[in-house]
């Protein structure tokens, strides 16, 4: 009983391999590059050595072929079966003559842009496989490959949205205002403050500042009180700099005029009486 | 005396076991003259095990099928087995079955080459699946019958792979589908497969065809397409079994659910937004917790591609989350430092986690992010041009103050009176 189920299954097997197809050849229409004869096909066969080149994406595969019986299934496989993305291409049947003749055309500019993207742009070699079967019987067999040799800029791909992680965003800020390093203006501070100094000396050495004049007796505390309000208006004014809101600094303006102008007032007087 | 009661029935309610998210109240949907429900016998005891409460509804019944009362949904799942002939049509419209999904129901279909119900066919077409119309069927020459090979699997994440190696049918339809994110195929159907329809042209030649696929809109409601009766058939069973669980606890939400829970944002040293609302270029921390309904309870989920979006009409931050801590049944994750965006606006803080078979868990909160008020900008002793501006003006002050020092202190020019008497020598 073993013994019939194993010639059963040879039998089906060697029937299985006994379908074959002929006069296979690649042409490339509208093109003069020459076609490319592979005679029979079998389950055998082994793939073209030599990729399929094509330079333009306008160009067409035609795989032709001639089967003895009508089949049930013929179809091209292209694409990557590693990446278990294929595109299936049916071959159409005509009848000539007696003579049962399939085509299955496969216009490169008609694939799936997926397959395109990693052809063109990845630079991905396409596998053709091709699957032929009749009631029962029929095999699949990798044929040819197929190389895309077009320019990337040819073709541009769209990858279709999937739910995944994307690509991660930072915000670009402005940038910031250039300014000179701290150093440099350092030194400009510093030449500044240094002409202020020889200012002072130079009226020091020139014999301007003799402190003759200085206020002496009870005007002393009227000079001190003169000198100190403008230089409390220099503070007041310091701090509206810094931060102090324009009402405070009005209110402390104005605190400080009243007796600014009446001691600075006395003080002057005496002062214009004195020089006289 | 009445809490002892009351821990014991919530003791009670917390050990029965429920292995769906949600209620698990079902509806079998079936055709007594193409299979017996004892076909189906493991499938659907399996179902019981897990505390499915079915009820059946035969295609030839004459009681009309209620899947509403009022607006209220009746059945939290259907499974809708193959069903020959056209009344069925009426007594579940496309309209119907959609209704019932999007108002979260879960869907679990089944054709065969010999009965794809017109209802059916238009409501996965709505979906983006196309399932072989009636007459067409699947058929490998090449390899004699439709054998499953681990390459046609898709990996979806719905189910392990280990289960999809070993699945036998005897007949089954092929669907094509669409190009849509929300579609998840599982299976596709073998390479050297086609489908057969006498006088036709194939419906799908090789892996464009998919036995089995799914499909989840954006309320989680689910549906799973099975192209073969025989996935569900005792008879199938021993292989197909683990397969067709797998699928059923997807569908019917015991597996791959998610949700996301306990969203914030704040500034770096903890202050809220409410206590202190952001303005530009403020560090702040985003963290959201996630958990994962492990047909138990919920427990925490790992995984490295949530995101984090801050956007305003586009996004001015899309960051990946790092893991942080975990509390109970949450895991946290979190952006860490980063500064908001130099632009003024309203901004939403989002996380949508959107990923092939598990639930989508979305987080959003919109918050303003105010410009810098007149006093926030950098003052002018923080910019080092104006350092010669401010050494000139405070130079000036301090020659002012030390003139009017020196003027009035200086040597008094003193215009004596001149002795104006004649000399009268």
């Amino acid at each position: 009983m073993k013994l019939l189920k194993a010639l059963g299954l040879l039998a089906l097997t060697s029937l299985g391999q006994a379908l074959t197809i002929k006069d296979a050849h690649f042409t490339f229409p509208e093109t003069d590059a020459r076609g490319i004869m592979m005679g029979s096909i079998d389950y055998e066969t082994k793939k073209l050595n030599q990729p399929l080149t094509l330079q333009s994406l306008d160009q067409t595969i035609e795989l032709n072929f001639a089967s003895d019986s009508r089949l049930t299934q013929a179809t091209v496989l292209l694409g990557l079966p590693d990446q278990k993305l294929e595109q299936a291409i049916q071959a159409t049947l005509t009848e000539k003559q007696g003579l049962l003749l399939y085509r299955a055309k496969i216009p490169i500019n008609q694939l799936s842009q997926h397959l395109l993207h990693l052809a063109v742009n990845e630079k991905q070699l396409l596998t053709g496989s091709l699957v032929v079967s009749k009631e029962n019987e029929g095999f699949l067999v990798p044929l040819f490959d197929v190389k895309l040799e077009v320019n990337e800029t040819e073709f541009e791909y769209v990858k279709p949205k999937r739910l995944e992680a994307k690509p991660e965003i930072h915000h670009v800020f402005s940038a910031e205002p250039k300014t000179v390093p701290w150093s440099f203006a350092q030194i400009f501070s510093f030449l500044v403050v240094l002409v202020t100094f020889g200012l002072v000396v130079t009226w020091m050495s020139a014999g301007a500042i003799t402190w003759d004049g200085l206020p002496r007796g009870f005007d002393t505390i009227f000079f001190l009180a003169f000198v100190g309000s403008v230089i409390g208006f220099e503070f007041i004014f310091i701090r509206y700099y810094i931060g102090d809101s324009i009402f405070d600094t009005l209110k402390y303006t104005f605190l400080l005029s009243i007796p600014s102008l009446l001691l600075g007032t006395h003080f002057l007087r005496n002062w214009g009486k004195e020089l006289r | 005396m009445l809490s002892i009661f009351i821990t014991f029935f919530l003791f009670l309610g917390g050990y029965v076991y429920a292995a769906s998210v949600h209620a698990s109240k079902t509806l079998v949907f079936y055709d007594e003259r193409l299979d017996q429900l004892d076909s189906f016998s493991n499938f659907l005891s399996d179902l019981k095990d897990r505390e499915y409460e079915l009820d059946y509804y035969s295609a030839n019944s004459t009681a009309d099928i209620e899947l509403f009362e009022g607006e209220n949904r009746l059945y939290d799942n259907l499974i809708v087995l193959p069903v020959k002939g056209k009344h069925i049509n009426k007594l579940v419209s496309d309209k119907t079955l959609l209704q019932f999904y999007n108002d979260g129901g879960d869907i679990l279909s089944v054709t065969s080459p010999s009965a794809v119900p017109d209802s059916i066919r238009l409501f996965l077409n709505q979906l983006g699946i196309f399932p072989s119309p009636k007459g067409y069927e699947l058929v490998d020459n090449v390899q004699g019958s439709l054998k499953i090979d681990s390459s046609d699997f898709r990996d979806s994440r719905i189910c392990a792979a280990k289960y999809a190696s070993s699945i036998t049918l005897n007949g089954a339809s092929s669907a094509l589908l669409d190009n849509r994110e929300q579609i998840f195929p599982i299976l596709a159907a073998p390479r050297t497969s086609y489908t057969k329809a006498t006088g036709k042209d194939s419906w799908s030649v090789g892996s464009q065809g998919f036995l089995a696929t799914a499909f989840q809109n954006l309320k989680n409601a689910r549906v799973a397409w099975l192209g073969s009766v025989d996935f569900l058939k005792d008879e199938f069973y021993g292989n197909n079994g683990n397969f067709v669980q797998e699928i059923a606890k997807w569908v019917f939400q015991e597996k791959n659910v998610i949700k996301s829970v306990d969203a914030s944002h704040f500034h770096v040293d903890g202050t809220s937004y409410d206590e202190v609302p952001y303005k530009i270029k403020d560090a702040v921390i985003y963290e959201v917790g996630f958990s994962e309904w492990n047909g138990e309870k919920w427990v925490p989920f790992i995984t490295d591609d949530v995101q984090f979006e801050l956007r305003m009409l586009d996004p001015y931050y899309r960051l990946t989350l790092k893991p942080g801590r975990q509390k109970d049944e949450i895991q946290y994750y979190t952006t860490g430092e980063f500064r908001l965006p130099d632009h003024h606006g309203v901004f939403t803080f989002e996380t949508d986690y959107k990923r092939d078979g598990f639930s989508f868990a979305v987080q959003r909160d919109v918050r303003p992010i105010r410009n810098l008020a007149h006093s926030e900008y950098a003052r002018s002793w923080d910019i080092s041009n104006a350092a010669v501006y401010l050494s000139s003006i405070f130079s000036v002050i301090f020659a002012w103050v030390i003139f009017i020092i020196f003027f009035i202190t200086a040597s008094p020019v003193v215009n004596k009176p001149m002795n104006t008497n004649k000399k009268n020598n």
